[in-house]
């Protein structure tokens, strides 16, 4: 059961139209991002190493450092129970996560993130994110109550759970379904596996 | 399978009743509405935000 955990460490990769607000607090030792889902992470300036074994948690644990005007931030220490992006795409607890954040301008960041993860992905996973300042407005929560009682579970669960559905009844569901995924336009292809369009 | 937004990526998708389905490696799961006795209607998709329904269109 997923619940309203917390995001885990792709809050900005999990938007679902709407838009995702954070507030950056920046101190010379220690940078707070505060995530309008509540939830909160913490990246260590002051030089230290990443800690070679740290307690799974949901946000990491991230160190920082300047090369040049880019922040590069590594983290790790993630528990396994978060998504990396708002597809579900699921991950272990060896993932490591490398963030490069480059202000563009005064109102624009680019954020160029990189999955790693060798127990769950084939090769690193890369994105970009670019975010908006928000100069006018305050930090506002953002809740996910309405989604606590959605089943989604685990890979394992998935295939504890399987069980056989005729062709029959397969076959009505193939077709093309469009609709809207928060404000983005969304298209869902159904077909049998090995029938094309 | 099913396809998302033209992504060439095939996701299958694995039954855990006859109109609840899930992606085996992607999280989402897909309730088909309708369909008892033609085709189904509508699809819902759900996310841990919620469920987002799509209409059939052919």
């Amino acid at each position: 059961m997923f619940r309203c955990l917390p995001s885990g460490p792709a809050t900005f990769s999990q938007t679902t139209g709407g838009p995702v607000y954070k507030r950056i607090v920046q101190t010379p030792a220690l940078i707070v991002i505060l995530n309008d889902d509540l939830t909160y992470r913490q990246i260590f300036m002051d030089g230290r190493s990443l800690e070679p074994n740290p307690f799974p948690g949901w946000m990491g644990y991230s160190v920082g450092r300047w090369e040049g005007d880019t922040l590069v931030v590594d983290s790790y220490g993630f528990n396994d129970k978060t998504w990396l992006n708002g597809r579900g795409l699921q991950h272990s607890e060896a993932l490591r996560m490398t963030e490069r954040y480059t202000r563009t301008d005064v109102g624009d960041l680019r954020i160029d993130v990189t999955f790693s993860d060798p127990d769950a992905l084939r090769k690193p996973l890369s994105m970009a994110v670019n975010m908006t300042l928000a100069a006018d407005t305050e930090l506002l929560e953002r809740v996910c109550e309405e989604s606590s009682d959605r089943w989604l579970g685990t890979t394992a669960d998935i295939d504890h759970a399987a069980v056989t559905v005729s062709p029959d009844v397969l076959k009505r569901y193939v077709g093309v379904y469009t609709g809207f995924w928060g404000a983005n336009p969304r298209r869902v292809d159904v077909l049998l596996a090995g029938e094309s369009w | 399978m099913i396809h998302i937004n033209d992504d060439p990526e095939e996701l299958t998708l694995t039954p855990l009743s006859d109109k609840l389905f899930q992606t085996a490696a992607d999280g989402l799961a897909y309730e088909f509405l309708g369909g008892d006795t033609g085709s189904a209607t509508d699809v819902v998709e759900i996310h841990v935000s919620g469920g987002y329904q799509y209409a059939r269109r052919k």
